[in-house]
């Protein structure tokens, strides 16, 4: 900081009376970082007055920042506006300029969100934490009076995720600060590494208002069952099991009623055939479902449920294998004759065993709204999709494209459907008295390592699709290959 | 039609229906019944005519902590342009939608301060908003650092 040193010496020039001085090391130090801090203005100011120069320090109470001084350099203005004739050619309209200058200064400095009373700031924080639940840790940093509102606002720590990170500290704020009304519970595999942690920690939790759920290998049911409190699996609508507890899992799920709104499993192996029907018991028993994301290899599923069943809310649904040093594939034919769907408007496929075009076809069909299409490692799929998506009678909604790793994408194709969609909100064949649904561009295209996909149609590509990505060779996989 | 009356004076005729969407003009309107005297209250017509026919929230509406709802920041695109104001404006709308109680308007207002907010730090926010740091240092460096440790736990 060039200008401290300069700025203190002056202060000292000025006690001694020494304007010129004085004048002299300010001006150094504004032009040598100092050019933001009122302070100097203000000195300055304080000089020129002194040297009777006020017009000059008129403009330097107007650089200062604070409203203090803002009023001093308005009533400034209004004096010499006063004592000046309205004809003054000269001066008068530097005046008017300078007083709106202040007004305009003034504004830009006032801090007008401290005009929101707590209650409607808690909102704004509510509105941050439900996006981010790590957001309530930043407010209580920004001044004393956020910090106070977000303490007294129990609703914003409701979500307690536990971790590696001194998580009995956590714990024990978290259901201070929430009075015990944890929401939402996320314990993280990294727990397990941390010796002084034991699930009594969460003795504290009022667990009735517990409703969503995320376990990464972390038992929780003897706990509950210990306290009594198992029953409250069954107010579940949010749950997650990221992890490799069958068995256990299996007693978990035996638990779970009809409230679930998103479910999420993603597990090693589903190594019996008694959960995979307890699951499809799961989904027949939540038709509310609006959020189904599955990840696990399963193969040897034979028994059918005895009959298909509607998930009519259910807008997102994602069958994955994300794990290729896993052996096992997820095998579609165990859904396909009983998942009904009809409201979809995300939709996700990664590496599934024996999915067809023509079950994907009648899928897309029987989903008019999808918005968002994931087909990732599958073969033999995405041409004869992208044939029929060419024609924007099936899904007229769908703007976002992912068809990475799928060797048939071929850029022919993909510039087919880019170009059947282009021109937004634009009618399709039949006129505008059928009320014909209206046709979305597609937005967002991604074909990371389609090998089909030629350069040369790159360019046309990236200028009619907003967000356009294609990578032939994703860096894990052009490490690997290299090392062959 | 009814006619509404800004604290300066001038006069706007509104349809009832459209009105109708702050809570506070309905209540007064029922208190009120029917008559030709004009209701003293501002603007706001051009966001309640935009919003005219849509769903008002159930007078019962759960808005306190326990809500489940799963609430998002995303704002339409005409409540987008409609609230692309200075700070002191948004400040004034928020406020005056609390008054008035239409509450369609106050979660677009929040949720802009909201959006304006994510993503930045701490000193970030504070030089947006013109906000004094004035945390005692003792306080700064102790439980707050304390905390800090879990602004990534996801």
């Amino acid at each position: 900081m060039d200008w401290q040193e300069p700025f203190k010496k002056a202060v000292s020039y000025f006690k001694q009376s020494k304007y010129g001085e004085c004048l002299r090391l300010l001006n150094y130090a504004l032009e040598n970082g100092g050019q933001n801090q009122y302070a100097i203005y203000d000195s300055r100011a304080a000089v020129y007055e002194k040297n009777l120069r006020f017009r000059e320090a008129l403009l330097d109470r107007v650089c200062s920042s604070q409203s203090v001084k803002f009023d001093e350099a308005s009533k400034m203005v209004d004096l010499a506006l006063q004592k000046l004739s309205p004809s003054d050619p000269k001066n008068h309209p530097v005046l008017i300029a300078l007083q709106s200058q202040i007004v305009e200064s003034r504004k830009r400095s006032t801090c007008h969100i401290g005009v929101l009373p707590a209650e409607l700031l808690s909102i704004v924080f509510g509105y941050m934490v439900q996006d981010d639940a790590v957001h309530v840790i930043l407010v209580t940093r920004v001044c004393p009076q956020w910090r106070a509102v977000a303490l007294g606002d129990a609703s914003l720590w409701s979500t307690l995720v536990l971790s590696n990170r001194n998580p009995s500290r956590k714990s024990t704020l978290w259901i201070q600060r929430s009075q015990g009304r944890i929401r939402n519970l996320i314990l993280r595999r990294a727990l397990l590494d941390r010796a002084d942690w034991g699930l009594e920690k969460l003795n504290g939790i009022q667990w009735a208002y517990l409703r969503s759920c995320c376990l990464e290998d972390v038992e929780i049911l003897e706990q509950l069952e210990k306290v009594d409190a198992s029953c409250v699996i069954s107010q579940l609508e949010t749950l997650e099991i990221r992890d490799k507890l069958v068995d256990s899992r299996e007693k978990f799920a035996s638990h779970l009623g009809n409230n679930l709104k998103h479910l999420t499993l993603d597990v090693t192996r589903l190594g019996r055939r008694r959960f995979m029907e307890d699951l499809f018991l799961l989904l027949a028993q939540n038709p509310s479902l609006q959020y189904f994301a599955f990840d696990a290899s399963y193969d040897s599923f034979n028994t059918r449920p005895a009959e298909t069943f509607q998930l009519s809310h259910l807008t997102v649904l994602e069958f994955s294998r994300d794990r290729p040093s896993c052996s096992g594939s997820f095998d579609f034919r165990h859904w396909k004759h009983f998942l009904k769907t009809q409201g979809l408007k995300s939709l996700t496929f990664d590496s599934c065993a024996h999915l067809s075009s023509s079950e994907l076809l009648r899928i897309l069909s029987s989903n008019p709204c999808l918005e968002s299409l994931t087909l990732n490692r599958e073969s033999g799929i995405a041409a004869p999709v992208l044939d029929s998506l060419a024609h924007p009678t099936l899904c007229p909604n769908l703007s976002q494209l992912d068809l990475s790793s799928c060797v048939d994408v071929t850029s022919q194709l993909l510039v087919r459907v880019v170009k059947s969609r282009l021109g937004s909100s634009q009618i399709p064949a039949g006129g505008a008295e059928e009320k014909q649904p209206v046709v979305e561009e597609i937005c967002s295209l991604t074909v990371n390592e389609c090998p089909g996909v030629a350069t040369d149609a790159l360019p046309w590509l990236r200028e009619n699709v907003a967000r356009f990505s294609c990578v032939y060779y994703m860096s894990k996989r052009a490490g690997s290959t290299r090392r062959r | 039609m009814v006619t509404l009356v800004t604290s300066d004076n001038e006069k706007f005729n509104a349809e009832k229906e459209v009105v109708e969407r702050s809570v506070l003009i309905k209540n007064m309107l029922e208190d009120v019944g029917e008559s030709d005297q004009p209701i003293p209250l501002p603007m706001f017509l051009e966001y309640c005519e935009h919003h005219r026919g849509e769903p008002l929230p159930a007078p019962d509406a759960d808005t306190s902590q326990d809500d489940t709802r799963k609430r998002t920041t995303d704002i339409s695109e005409w409540d987008q342009k409609f609230i692309t104001v200075d700070q002191e404006m948004l400040f004034e709308i928020i406020l005056a939608a609390n008054y008035l109680d239409i509450k369609s308007l106050l979660d677009v207002g929040c949720k802009t301060v909201a959006n304006m907010i994510k993503g930045k730090t701490p000193e970030e926010i504070r030089k947006l908003f013109n906000i004094v740091n004035d945390f005692t240092p003792r306080r700064r460096c102790a439980q707050i650092k304390k905390e800090n440790e879990w602004a990534e736990d996801r």
